[in-house]
């Protein structure tokens, strides 16, 4: 029963457009002096360039380090990681990150904080004010660009964090489970506004996620992980058409995928 | 806000020292009371009090207090600079970590006090004997606050910046010090008490001015109320040190202040 679902997940679709991120047979454990932790066993995939890829899999499955693997912060242990054809082998300016926790600095505005990453590249800051403005405009914070963090929300701090990713136009965006202190509301805008972002600047994004719709709603492509260590399950292409809406959520298709998915997920929890 | 609210607090403020205040008097008034102690063994706070404010009027106390609050001064600032340095540098090297780290803990566990009869052969007397001593004094409560806090930073943050291509000493600038300044406030302040009791514990030994030298030089001749006045003045030096202090991390910790007062008024 389970295996034949599995069957039905197997990619489908030979995308024509050049590799942006290659994972080939990574495998990274932890260690520490409590012992050896597994998290990712020969992972493979391929991110085209200007290609959606989600990743799917259970809490602690390793989807962070997949991400940190990705960035440069992290070296694998075994196999490589190719970003434009080149080994990663530290962190790189063409690669934005929006992390699982906001991660702002207390002491900085919310606009001083937009503008970290370029401050970090020791580049002048007051050229990215514009830009800032413009990214928080996009995250609906412009008001807030002269607070501090302790005055946001959670939700709110979230979104300075995803406008932070963006600040210095990465060709490759990685994403950590970047919408899931939002509340539903906030949520679907910003699942809209990313879909708009991404359409329109061609970037690869590269977004972790728990939840099967967000996946589904914003992918070309879905990467199921196993539980810890996590393994490569399946690799699910979503051929809805662009720009999805509210009404592709109803899409007998979408329904239908979202729900494949969700089996896989269940049979995952079941013991082997 | 309430109309009033701000002379209200300012009350509740002083009223909680001045109480203590009083009480300390009253204590010290019995003691004298119940104890039978001559005047030359325990004056009474009125005596304490004239001889400080005798003494200050004509000036002879002067030339002690700038002499010690001097030492404390250079000596804190300049144990605070070596503290925060040596700190900085073990946070960010495990090179530095292993080879300083025992040597520090060792220097720790020696009672700095016990080192003023050895500088006073080898500095001799005056003030840079006193300066020598509140640097060491200083030293590890500085340090340790500082190491740790530099240490402990929210790994995101690093990687944060790691991510953008910056290096160690820029880390260490705009997220490592930052975010330790808090902790650092703290060493700072528990250094001030340890730098004047440095202070005065060198002017016993070696000094020929200072409110240690004072304290030495009253006994010395029985005149305990002079003895009573410069404790007095200590006590205040120690008093209004810490506040410049805890009011230098208000300023500095402007966000973790706000945030803590965000939450008085709202409970
Ligand atoms: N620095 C570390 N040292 C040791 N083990 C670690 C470290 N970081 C993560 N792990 C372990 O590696 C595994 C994968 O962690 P990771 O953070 O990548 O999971 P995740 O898939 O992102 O989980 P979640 O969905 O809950 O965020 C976990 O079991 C975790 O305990
Ligand atoms: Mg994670």
């Amino acid at each position: 029963m389970a295996v034949a679902a599995y069957e039905q997940l197997r990619p489908t679709v030979v995308r024509a457009a050049p590799t942006h991120l290659e994972v080939a047979d990574v495998s990274l454990t932890y260690e520490s002096r409590r012992g050896r932790v597994p998290a990712l066993d020969r992972l493979s995939f391929d991110v085209a360039q200007g290609a959606f890829v989600s990743v799917l899999g259970p809490s602690g499955c390793g989807k962070s380090t997949l991400l940190k693997l990705a960035s440069g912060l992290l070296r694998p242990m075994a196999g490589r990681i190719r970003l434009a054809g080149e080994p990663v082998t530290a962190p790189r300016r063409d690669v934005g990150i929006v992390f699982q926790q906001p991660t702002l600095l207390p002491w900085k505005t919310v606009l001083e904080n937009v503008l970290v990453p370029i401050r970090a590249m020791g580049r002048d800051a007051s050229a990215g004010r514009e830009r800032a403005l413009e990214l928080l405009r996009l995250v609906k914070l412009e008001p807030f660009a002269a607070n501090y963090p302790h005055e946001l929300s959670g939700g709110m701090q979230q979104r300075v964090g995803i406008a932070r990713g963006l600040i210095h136009d990465p060709a490759l965006l990685l994403m950590d489970e970047p919408f899931a202190a939002l509340d539903a509301m906030t949520r679907e805008t910003m699942m809209d506004e990313l879909q708009r972002i991404w359409m329109s600047t061609g970037k690869s994004v590269l977004f972790i996620t728990h939840s099967i719709p967000e996946a589904v709603y914003l992918s070309d492509r879905i990467l199921v992980l196993s539980p810890r260590p996590g393994r490569l399950l399946h690799s699910v292409d979503v051929d809805l058409p662009r720009p999805r809406t509210i009404e592709t959520m109803a899409d007998p298709r979408f329904v239908a995928l979202a729900s494949r998915l969700r089996q896989a997920f269940v049979a995952m929890a079941e013991p082997a | 806000m309430t109309a009033g609210g701000m002379p209200r607090r300012l009350a509740a403020r002083i009223a909680g020292p001045l109480a203590a205040l009083g009480l300390t008097a009253a204590a010290w008034m019995a003691l004298k009371w119940l104890g039978g102690f001559q005047d030359t063994v325990l004056p009474g706070p009125g005596q304490a009090v004239a001889a400080l404010a005798d003494g200050l009027t004509s000036g002879a106390y002067w030339p002690h207090i700038g002499s010690t609050l001097g030492a404390v001064a250079i000596g804190y600032a300049v144990g605070a600079l070596i503290a925060l340095g040596v700190a900085a540098l073990l946070a960010v090297s495990a090179t530095a970590e292993r080879f300083l780290m025992v040597p520090i803990i060792a220097f720790q566990s020696i009672p700095k006090i016990a080192l003023g009869p050895l500088l006073f052969i080898w500095v001799g007397y005056g003030m840079g004997a006193s300066v020598t001593l509140v640097v060491l004094a200083c030293f590890y409560p500085i340090f340790v606050n500082a190491f740790i806090a530099l240490r402990g930073v929210d790994p995101n943050l690093i990687d944060l910046y790691r991510a953008c291509g910056a290096g160690r000493l820029r880390i260490l600038l705009a997220v490592r010090f930052p975010t330790a300044a808090s902790q650092i406030m703290t060493g700072l302040e528990v250094a001030v008490v340890f730098a004047l009791l440095a202070a005065v514990v060198m002017e016993f030994v070696s000094a020929t001015s200072g409110l240690g030298f004072l304290i030495q030089n009253a006994t010395t001749t029985l005149d305990t109320p002079t003895a009573f006045a410069a404790i007095i003045l200590l006590a205040l030096s120690g008093v209004l040190a810490s506040s410049l202090v805890r009011g230098a991390r208000r300023i500095v910790v402007f966000w973790e202040t706000e945030r803590r007062d965000t939450h008085m008024e709202g409970a």
